[in-house]
């Protein structure tokens, strides 16, 4: 699949060790890190429906289950369904020998053709809501269950907490609890959750009345041995699953669905806790507040074209590195040794541990995600151009630019092989190594980063290393 | 502003970070809310496979690394699509069979810890918590899950751990008896009308169309006609009972699949076949009940569960109670185990969900607060306290708790 970043070709070793790319990994400005999905914490941040693009405070959200209160969805196919205004004759309220014509309104599915009618539900005089809400059948029993273990817990809790005063080592605590505290209080406490526990003890929990068993349980329909079954009127496990509380086994009981709100996530540093992406309040805008995607930090490294390979043969493979800064930037491209970078991914771990405290409080632990371990196997050797270059800053206007204004750059044509903008080409030269029927080379990108945030007291330039992993090509045998 | 809150406000940070309940099963996975009635979403327990991209069973991996991907991905999805809540800071019930590998739980609670820094995680036997549902405190819980059956006694409270008995009687033995039935007898009509054996068309049926073949058309027979056609097979003369009508089934668009009568009625039969060592379902509740204590018998019997997503095939627990009943009244056992009623519970939710209910009742009490396993603890040994660990199971640890 053709993709604009060369995303399954060229990735970005993330600070947690896995490869991903350049769209899919964060460039933490703080600890000057990448950071991917897998090593940040994720929160929710707004709640919205999707189909009324309203938005929804948590409270509500709660309270309604995480259901949109107006949209509903088909019970049968999942689609959104829309309301259906139809008139009807109705008796007139003040001559009832005469008929006049009333609104009714109806939900009907658009995609599967399933509406409210076809499962009895009346048809509502209102246009939004007024549909009646199933209610779990059990509900009595499980609020008096619910009271029940409540109370047998706060018991417990009562019990754990008068142990804790009372002498620890003593073996005959039971006894000497029983005989020697007056207080009705120190009695009534005596109940534990123990499996044992005196029957008569049950008195003082709430009343709850367990559910009796039956010798008979209902067997098969009679008709099942004669009866054809109708496919169309037994439900699936889907149609059953979207309402888990009631699991309808037929269709006429289906039963119009609430809509499932959405959540918009926002993306934050684990060491710095700072944001790393927060999207907009509103839910119809798709843009962020805060969005720090590597594409926006990082050099990105693409193939200009594709080359063809052969076993113990020199080839060479042309990169184009892009700025995407407004600064100018030194780049220069150091062999990859994985097992070196697993050192140095981890001595990088721990000094950003250390680090942090420089950026924020002392009090904020860190929670380690386990590391991770990605095959970081080459096969091809590569020669890698020597030297420093520089990417010249990014500069929006360029492109609408006649002819090349940027200042002249003694480029050694060894290393750079044509330069346009923000844009240099640089070749590279891979021998796949023998046995090789795929060719992915690894080279640490280094470059110098000038830092953004305001607060950064240290020298605004930083030198980072990031091992870029290019996957170039199947090797075709000679 | 708090000045001002006062006890309301306490109530409802309280209520704000409402512990979640999961029940992670081997084909479905219920989620929802501590102190709620039900679920909020029955899953698929299946996650996008980080190479491939494809669809598999979250209990499908090579080892604990991809384990733990797997649940990192798949507990991702129910936190910000089906559940809508921050995972940090709150607290978890995980509803867990006694019998769930010791990889899977450490692996579980490594990610929950570590990824995604839950404030405590309280492990629950799902049998134990299943009687909840009902509030008794004895009974005899028979759990039909997809992968398995597992039963597990359980006496006033306490699971007579002993006596536990697992078969590898479950959903996907149905499945796996459906597909070689069909195979075997079903004929499929193609788009030009000719008829074809279906094993002539296809290798094998696609899982999701064994599911819902089992779901929508399957039912279990009744004791009477099984071992009528029990008796059909060995000697020919007797006849065995009319078949039921067979089903018209469109697969993949364009093959109408006829599933004859014998094949719905036969498919759970592999539930009550004698294995090659003599067990059944029924001999599975027998042989639980010869290994509990003599006094608890009786009791026992008078209080049997069953519970998960199989047991909600049609007849089946009216199967399982008669085959159970045979069984006791059969040379086998008639001496030794002399019992004379069982009998069974209908547990006030659907039976798939039984034992989340069970977590989500006892999550919504202050026992989550005493018992659950803190993340400072964890984070401090990295390791789950658990029933087969001896580091924790010890004659000492328990004179404590009892002290």
């Amino acid at each position: 699949m053709a993709h604009l970043f060369q995303g399954d070709r060229i990735r970005l070793l993330c600070s947690c060790g896995l490869l991903k790319p350049i769209t899919a990994i964060y460039f933490c400005r703080h600890c000057l890190k990448l950071r991917c999905g897998n090593c940040v914490s994720h929160e929710v941040d707004t709640l919205f429906c999707p189909n009324c693009l309203e938005n929804m405070p948590s409270t509500e959200a709660r309270l309604k289950k995480n259901r949109c209160a107006n949209c509903f969805d088909c019970p049968s196919c999942g689609h959104t369904l829309s309301t259906r205004a139809t008139s009807i004759q109705t008796p007139s309220p003040e001559d009832p020998s005469k008929t006049v014509a009333r609104k009714v309104y109806y939900l009907a599915c658009t995609s599967c053709r399933w509406t409210t009618r076809d499962v009895g539900l009346k048809d509502q005089t209102v246009a939004t809501g007024g549909w009646v809400e199933q209610d779990n059948e059990h509900y009595k029993h499980l609020q008096s269950l619910l009271e029940h273990y409540r109370s047998v817990a706060q018991q417990e809790k009562l019990e754990r907490e008068k142990k804790r005063f009372s002498h620890r080592k003593s073996s005959y605590l039971s006894l000497s609890d029983k005989y020697s505290l007056p207080s009705i209080l120190g009695r009534k406490s005596l109940t534990p959750l123990s499996p044992f526990a005196h029957k008569g003890d049950v008195s003082q929990t709430s009343e709850m009345t367990p559910l009796e068993a039956t010798a008979e349980v209902e067997g098969l329909p009679e008709d099942i041995f004669t009866e054809e079954v109708v496919l169309s009127s037994v439900t699936t496990m889907e149609q059953r699953l979207s309402s888990p509380e009631w699991q309808p086994e037929k269709t006429a009981d289906l039963y119009p669905l609430h809509k499932h709100i959405l959540v918009k996530r926002s993306l934050r540093c684990r060491h710095c806790e700072h944001n790393l992406s927060k999207p907009e309040y509103n839910p119809s805008s798709i843009k962020f507040k805060i969005q720090l995607g590597a594409f926006y930090h990082v050099p990105e490294v693409r193939m200009v074209r594709q080359v063809e390979l052969k076993t113990g043969v020199e080839t060479g493979v042309q990169l184009s590195l892009c700025n995407p800064t407004p600064h100018d930037m030194t780049v220069a491209l150091l062999p990859f040794v994985p097992e070196a970078s697993e050192v140095s991914l981890q001595k990088a771990g721990e000094e950003s541990v250390e680090g942090s405290s420089l950026n924020t409080s002392s009090l904020v632990r860190v929670v380690e995600i386990p590391p991770e371990r990605t095959d970081l196997k080459l096969t091809a050797d590569v020669a890698l151009p020597q030297g420093q270059l520089i990417l010249a800053a990014r500069d929006d206007t360029a492109e609408y630019d006649d002819q090349d204004s940027s200042p002249n750059y003694k480029d050694d044509p060894q290393v750079v092989a044509w330069r346009r903008a923000n844009k240099v080409g640089v070749n590279l030269l891979v021998t796949p190594k023998p046995d090789a029927t795929y060719v992915r080379v690894g080279f640490v990108l280094r470059y110098d980063y000038t830092n953004t945030v305001a607060t950064a007291t240290e020298s605004r330039t930083v030198t980072l290393n990031i091992p870029v992993m290019v996957d170039v090509g199947p090797v075709t045998q000679s | 502003m708090p000045l001002f809150e006062g006890l309301g406000g306490i109530g409802l940070i309280n209520e704000k970070n409402t512990t979640v309940v999961l029940d992670i099963g081997t084909a479905y996975t219920k989620a929802g809310f501590a102190g709620e009635y039900g679920p909020r979403i029955i899953t698929r327990s299946e996650v996008k496979c980080r190479e491939t991209g494809k669809n598999i069973p979250l209990f499908q991996y090579k080892n604990e690394n991809e384990l733990r991907h797997h649940l990192v991905d798949f507990i991702h999805k129910l936190y910000f699509r089906c559940l809508l809540v921050n995972p940090k800071d709150r607290r978890v019930v995980v509803v867990e069979n006694l019998l769930c590998p010791t990889v899977v739980r450490n692996t579980l609670a490594k990610v929950l810890f570590r990824h995604y820094e839950v404030l405590s995680v309280l492990f629950v036997p799902s049998h134990l918590v299943a009687l909840m549902t009902l509030g008794i405190t004895t009974g005899l819980v028979l759990d039909l899950g997809h992968k398995e059956a597992t039963l597990m006694p359980i006496y006033e409270g306490v699971v007579v751990f002993h006596a536990w008995q697992a078969l590898p009687f479950g959903g996907s033995l149905i499945e796996k008896s459906l597909s070689e039935l069909l195979l075997d007898r079903a004929v499929a009509t193609t788009e030009d009308g000719t008829e074809h054996r279906l094993s002539s068309i296809m290798q094998d049926i696609p899982n999701r169309y064994l599911e819902d073949i089992k779901v929508r058309t399957c039912f279990v027979s009744t004791l009477e006609r099984s071992s009528c056609l029990q008796n059909n097979k060995y000697d020919r003369s007797i006849e065995p009972p009319p078949p039921p009508p067979s089903v018209h089934y469109p697969l993949e668009g364009h093959h109408i699949l006829t599933i004859p009568g014998t094949v719905r009625e036969l498919a759970a039969e592999s539930l009550f076949e004698r294995d090659q060592d003599a067990l059944t379902l029924a001999t599975l509740v027998l042989n639980a009940l010869l290994k509990c204590p003599i006094d608890t018998r009786h009791k026992l019997a008078e209080n049997l569960v069953i519970i998960g997503g199989t047991a909600s095939m049609k007849g089946m627990k009216h199967r399982i109670l008669a085959e159970v009943r045979a069984a006791a009244a059969s040379e086998q056992y008639c001496q030794i185990l002399p019992i004379p009623s069982f009998m069974l519970h209908h547990p006030p939710a659907k039976d798939n969900y039984v034992s989340w209910l069970g977590g989500a009742i006892l999550g919504a009490t202050e026992a989550v607060m005493l018992r659950s396993y803190h993340r400072d603890q964890y984070l401090a040994s990295d390791v789950v306290p658990d029933w087969c660990n001896l580091s924790f199971n010890t004659c000492e640890d328990r004179d404590e708790k009892f002290a």
